[in-house]
Parts: structure tokens; C-alpha cells; sequence
């Protein structure tokens, strides 16, 4: 091979490789947790299978309110950290850490909304030993809710060093990390709340 | 056509209200089932493709997030449609 050829084999693979949002460990730990989550989503489809009636009347239990607002939240925080990773490649600064910011306080009011659906549920009497539906919900959503907080913390600290400034147009792939992480945070409750607030 | 990601929130924000209004309504007939699997594999691709902004990324980290929901969603609405034969299939 010629070094012209080689030399415009490597230009024609270089946006490719440029073209991947944060790096092979973020993506590795991506996929790791859709697993996990997808794990979850069968067990709770098998033992469902073997518990049809109880599965069934356990949705209308819930406080759809609370899932509702939770999911309108999740969408509207992935909108927003899209944004601040727009306003980073634009080297907006101040923009970015203004979006970052309003991504973190989704996250603050989806925690906020969850604890109030926990107290509500204790107020109806729901607990995680209720039954085989109820134990499996507060699994999934806790377990979810432990994922927002490590996105929320997450996203403090590159925050912070957004402020400092240690990312601009040209190296921000911490913040893309904390970006993909986040929408994975959002992808994953997407299937988790019509699975157990809507279908049952 | 070209969603942009302001598009894009709209359209999740209009699936979500309306699975609610679903979920309010009371039990999930079989093609309730289908159409909000449906809507979940939409809301991942447009989180996928358009929020994420993978539409130009490298296949081999688009593909298996896409697969997710393309994969995911059919299984979960069979075992949903068909519990009698996921139980015969899972009974030891």
C-alpha cells in the first residue's frame, strides 16, 4: 500500500472515529447497565407470566401522577444535557453550565417526586413485601433512583469543571461521558415506566 | 426529514402524555400493548438518534443501542400478549 493510500485511508477514518461521543470505557459501562436493566425487565416478565391476576391489578394501584410527571422530567433532563453538550462544541461556557444545571435540577425534582410516590404508597398501605408485583416495582425504581443519584453527582462534578474550565469546543469528552450516561439514565426508564406504570 | 432536538422533545413529551392517558383509562388490551410498545421503541430512537446524536456516529455503537429497543420491545410484548406460554416455557 502507497503512503497516499494509506494516508487517505486514515483521513477517510478519522471523522468516524472522532464521530463517537465520549470514550470506549463510558460506552462499555453503558451497555454493562442495559444489561442490568434488561435483566430486570425479563425477571419481571417471567414472574409476571407466573402471577398474571396479581400483575394485572397492580398498575391501577400505583400513583400514575407521580410516573407521569418522573418521565416528563427524565425527557425534559436528556433535552437539556443535549443542549449543554450543544453549547460546549459552540464553546458557549455559561451556557453550557446554565443547561448542566437545569439537567441537575430534573434530576433533584425526579428524586423529589419519587419520595413523595414512596410516602404516598406507605400512605396506602403499599410496601416492598406487599406482594410479588410491589416487591418487584420498588427493585426496579429504586434501583433506578440510585442511577440518577450516580448521574446527578456525576454531572455536579463536570459541572464544576466546566466552570473551572476544563473543557471548551475541542476537548469535552468528560462531559460527553457524563452526557451519554445521563440519556442512558433516561433510556432505561423510557421502558421501565410503561412496563410497570401502563401494562403491568 | 431532520428532527431537530427541540422537535424531538415535543414528540417525547406528546407520547408520554398520551401512554398517561392510557394508563389512566384502565386495562391494556392487546393493541394497546402493541401501539405503546410502539411508542417506546420511537421515544428510544429519538433519544437515540437525535438527543444522543448517534444518527452519524460509528454503527458498532449506534447499532446495539438501537437493537436494545428493536430487540427488547418485541420480546417484552410477547411475554406481555402470551404469559401462558412464557409460564409453560419457564415452569421447571
Amino acid at each position: 500500500m502507497s503512503t497516499a493510500s494509506l494516508a487517505t485511508e486514515i483521513d477517510s477514518a478519522a471523522p468516524r472515529h472522532r464521530s463517537v461521543p465520549g470514550s470506549i470505557a463510558v460506552w462499555v459501562l453503558i451497555y454493562a447497565e442495559l444489561s442490568e436493566f434488561a435483566l430486570f425487565f425479563l425477571v419481571y416478565l417471567v414472574t409476571r407470566a407466573h402471577n398474571t391476576e396479581l400483575f394485572a391489578a397492580g398498575p391501577a394501584q400505583l400513583n400514575i401522577l407521580a410516573g407521569t410527571l418522573n418521565t416528563l422530567i427524565l425527557v425534559s433532563s436528556s433535552f437539556c444535557v443535549a443542549r449543554a453538550m450543544k453549547a460546549i462544541q459552540r464553546n458557549e461556557r455559561r451556557a453550557c453550565i446554565r443547561w448542566l444545571g437545569l439537567t441537575i435540577a430534573c434530576g433533584a425534582a425526579y428524586c423529589g417526586i419519587k419520595g413523595w410516590e414512596y410516602l404516598w404508597n406507605e400512605a396506602q398501605g403499599i410496601h416492598a413485601r406487599s406482594n410479588l408485583f410491589f416487591t418487584l416495582y420498588y427493585y426496579l425504581t429504586f434501583n433506578h433512583l440510585l442511577h440518577v443519584l450516580v448521574g446527578m453527582a456525576t454531572l455536579i462534578w463536570l459541572t464544576l469543571r466546566t466552570w473551572l474550565g476544563s473543557y471548551d469546543a475541542e476537548d469535552h469528552e468528560g462531559l460527553e461521558n457524563g452526557a451519554c450516561y445521563w440519556h442512558m439514565i433516561d433510556l432505561a426508564w423510557i421502558i421501565l415506566f410503561p412496563l410497570v406504570y401502563v401494562m403491568g | 426529514m431532520k428532527i431537530t432536538d427541540t422537535n424531538s422533545w415535543r414528540l417525547l413529551i406528546l407520547i408520554t402524555l398520551a401512554s398517561a392517558l392510557i394508563a389512566e383509562t384502565g386495562g391494556a388490551t392487546p393493541g394497546l400493548i402493541l401501539l405503546i410498545c410502539a411508542a417506546v421503541v420511537l421515544k428510544g430512537q429519538l433519544v437515540i438518534d437525535v438527543l444522543m446524536a448517534l444518527r452519524t456516529s460509528h454503527r458498532a455503537i449506534r447499532a446495539p443501542m438501537l437493537a436494545y429497543f428493536y430487540v427488547m420491545m418485541p420480546l417484552l410484548a410477547l411475554g406481555l400478549l402470551f404469559p401462558e406460554w412464557l409460564e409453560r416455557l419457564t415452569t421447571l
